[in-house]
């Protein structure tokens, strides 16, 4: 079971690194990858909440260094509009996707019926590729939160919750009972609200995954935006 | 583009024209029923060239005047015979809707309710008259039709849907049945209490319902999840069923299991948010539900899309919308407590209906429902998707009335 777990972790850091990779990938990849993240997360995790605690270790995150050497000439604030659009362009890719359960069964299911797994399984997606773009504007911004790796994603998810830039004088959060009860509150409400959110674009009757992909765009774009905003201004107290 | 009229005919052409005015005043006086004795609205009515009248509800008080006030709660558009025949109660408003090309806009609720609001003289038995109840505590709003003492059918819509998704069936069955057609708790104009909408609550729903309207035992006609509280009712209740019908049921999934825990994790309070999705979007999704969408006339789609938009802007409603397709999927297959081991102890005479272009509940099932319920009936009806009372109503109507009948 250890080992099969392991294999599970293993193949879980996989996914998420590609689902929320800058490349191009082909819609049924990226519908096969979020109907494996789905596979992979149904029954270990007994609320949404506590799914995405279990993906975000998971996210690759590029430190300043990195980003800095993948785009030599762009200045700090242009580079956070790179990772904007591309976040924006790969959630926009995941909205659009739709059917990923054609690509784990055999014949299509009725879309409608399955919408439910389709808006879980999106929505941990997102939430991934997120919190990755999250964590590259902190690393950017040089706003990165001292801690292992568990920690500092427990802390971008609490600025992905929040809407907010980390603060850096504040106390950092953690997994396992660093997160505060107020945060877990914060998370889990912003989890619904953003499911629900995916929800509408397959009500009623799956009219398309062009909704969906819309949605996602203008959700990451504004997020990103707000935490770019609050890390450009030094000092700002999330 | 329409010629303009000499003189002689545009007065022939408005001497035909009913007095509606006079017809309009003699309803209101009358007053509302019970149906519409909370409802504060407005309703248009249109016809072309005759005018247009607003009637106002105002806690329990009804006044009419002329003309169209802006953003009324619905619009009622019809040719000024069509709509003197429903107001003297010749036709009902549901027939004009389906067979004269009465359209509504807006609140269907609300246009279905005022259908007999005004009835108090003596109009067809078969004209369906909307009534509310207190079920389970829940305000339950129904259309009745045909007589007291005939046997009662009771039909039942599917997800996302209303009452009004079985117009088709009622005045057809209404001629020697008593049918009873209920928005479901979650949907329609019934109030959305905070269930889980799993197959058996709703059938408790139901048997309550039954004893309310004193409709026991009933014979059942249910579409999509209907038909699948009807299975229900027929499988905890039987003794309170004497048929059913089942038109496109949705039965728990056979396969796709694997996802299951991953839908556990999305609650029922999802759904905050409220739908940003357009009247087109709405109209092209109802589409889909169709073999050829085109049968239907525009206006129907229009009606449905507005309805369902209506329902949504609700949380409460949209909570339970999204509620019961979560349950349709993470309903027990298998298992004691599972729907294809439990299908088999079925005893009502059953009939199944399928549409061969169904996209949502694929006519597939069928050999697993024949293997699991070896006496009942089943038909698959070519070239229809999901719903096949609007799609082939002639065909829907006599195949249920055959098999109540035999």
């Amino acid at each position: 079971m250890q080992a099969d777990d392991r294999g599970d972790r293993t193949e879980l850091s996989t996914v998420v690194s590609r689902l929320a990779d800058d490349e191009p990938l082909d819609r049924s990849t990226r519908a096969r990858l979020v109907g494996r993240l789905a596979v992979l997360m149904a029954g270990r995790s007994r609320r949404l909440y506590d799914a995405v605690l279990e993906v975000a270790p998971h996210v690759p995150i590029r430190d300043r260094e990195t980003l800095r050497a993948h785009h030599r000439n762009l200045d700090d604030d242009d580079l956070a509009q790179v990772l904007i659009a591309n976040a924006t362009r790969v959630t926009g890719a995941i909205g659009a996707a739709g059917g990923l359960l054609s690509t784990v069964e055999m014949a299509a299911p009725p879309a409608l019926l399955t919408a439910p797994v389709q808006v879980a399984a999106e929505t941990l997606a997102v939430v991934a590729v997120e919190l990755k773009l999250v964590a590259e504007l902190h690393e950017l911004y040089g706003r990165a939160p001292a801690g292992t790796p568990a920690v500092r994603a427990a802390s971008y998810l609490g600025a992905w919750a929040r809407r907010r830039g980390l603060d850096p004088f504040a106390a950092g959060g953690g997994i396992g009972g660093v997160i505060s009860g107020a945060a877990r509150r914060e998370l889990r409400q912003r989890l619904l609200r953003r499911a629900g959110r995916n929800l509408t674009t397959v009500v009623p009757f799956l009219a398309g995954a062009v909704a969906g992909a819309a949605l996602n765009q203008r959700e990451t774009r504004r997020l990103g935006e707000r935490i770019a905003a609050d890390l450009r201004r030094p000092g700002t107290r999330g | 583009m329409a010629l303009p009229l000499p003189a002689a005919a545009t007065a022939r052409r408005l001497s035909a024209v009913p007095n509606l005015d006079a017809l309009f005043s003699a309803r209101v006086r009358q007053g509302v029923g019970a149906a519409l004795a909370d409802e504060n609205a407005r309703v248009v009515f249109s016809a072309p060239p005759a005018g247009s009248w607003t009637v106002h509800f105002h806690e329990g008080r009804v006044r009419l005047s002329r003309g169209a006030v802006s953003h009324p709660d619905a619009i009622v558009t019809a040719e000024p015979a069509t709509l003197a025949a429903v107001l003297e109660g010749r036709i009902s408003g549901i027939e004009a809707f389906l067979d004269h090309g009465l359209t509504v806009r807006g609140n269907l609720a609300l246009a279905l309710q005022m259908d007999g609001a005004f009835d108090v003289g003596p109009r067809p038995p078969t004209h369906p008259v909307a009534r509310v109840r207190n079920v389970l505590g829940i305000r339950t709003a129904y259309l009745e039709a045909g007589p007291r003492d005939a046997p009662p059918v009771i039909l039942l819509h599917g997800l996302g849907a209303t009452n009004a998704s079985m117009l088709p069936l009622i005045e057809g069955l209404a001629q020697d049945h008593r049918v009873l057609a209920p928005d479901f708790p979650g949907f329609g104009a019934s109030d959305a209490p905070r269930w889980h909408y799993r197959p058996n609550e709703l059938a408790t729903w139901l048997y309550a319902f039954q004893r309310e309207v004193k409709a026991m035992p009933a014979a059942l006609v249910g579409n999509s999840l209907g038909g699948r509280v009807a299975i229900e009712a027929g499988l905890s209740h039987p003794s309170s069923v004497t048929k059913l019908v089942l038109l496109c049921p949705s039965p728990a999934f056979r396969r796709m299991r694997q996802f299951v825990p991953l839908v556990k994790l999305l609650p029922p309070d999802a759904v905050i948010a409220r739908l940003p999705v357009g009247h087109r979007a709405v109209v092209a999704g109802i589409r889909t539900m169709f073999s050829k969408p085109d049968r239907l006339p525009r206006p129907w789609y229009d009606a449905a899309a507005d309805e369902h938009a209506r329902v949504m802007r609700d949380y409460r409603h949209r909570r339970a919308f999204f509620a019961a397709l979560r349950q349709i999927y993470l309903e027990e297959a298998f298992g004691k407590e599972g729907f294809w081991d439990r299908l088999p102890t079925m005893s009502v005479p059953s009939l199944f209906i399928w549409g061969d272009r169904d996209r949502l509940v694929p006519a597939s099932f069928e050999r697993h429902i024949v293997a699991a319920v070896p006496d009942a009936q089943s038909v698959v009806l070519h070239d229809c998707g999901h719903v096949p009372q609007f799609e082939h109503p002639q065909r829907t109507n006599e195949l249920t009335r055959e098999f109540l009948d035999a």
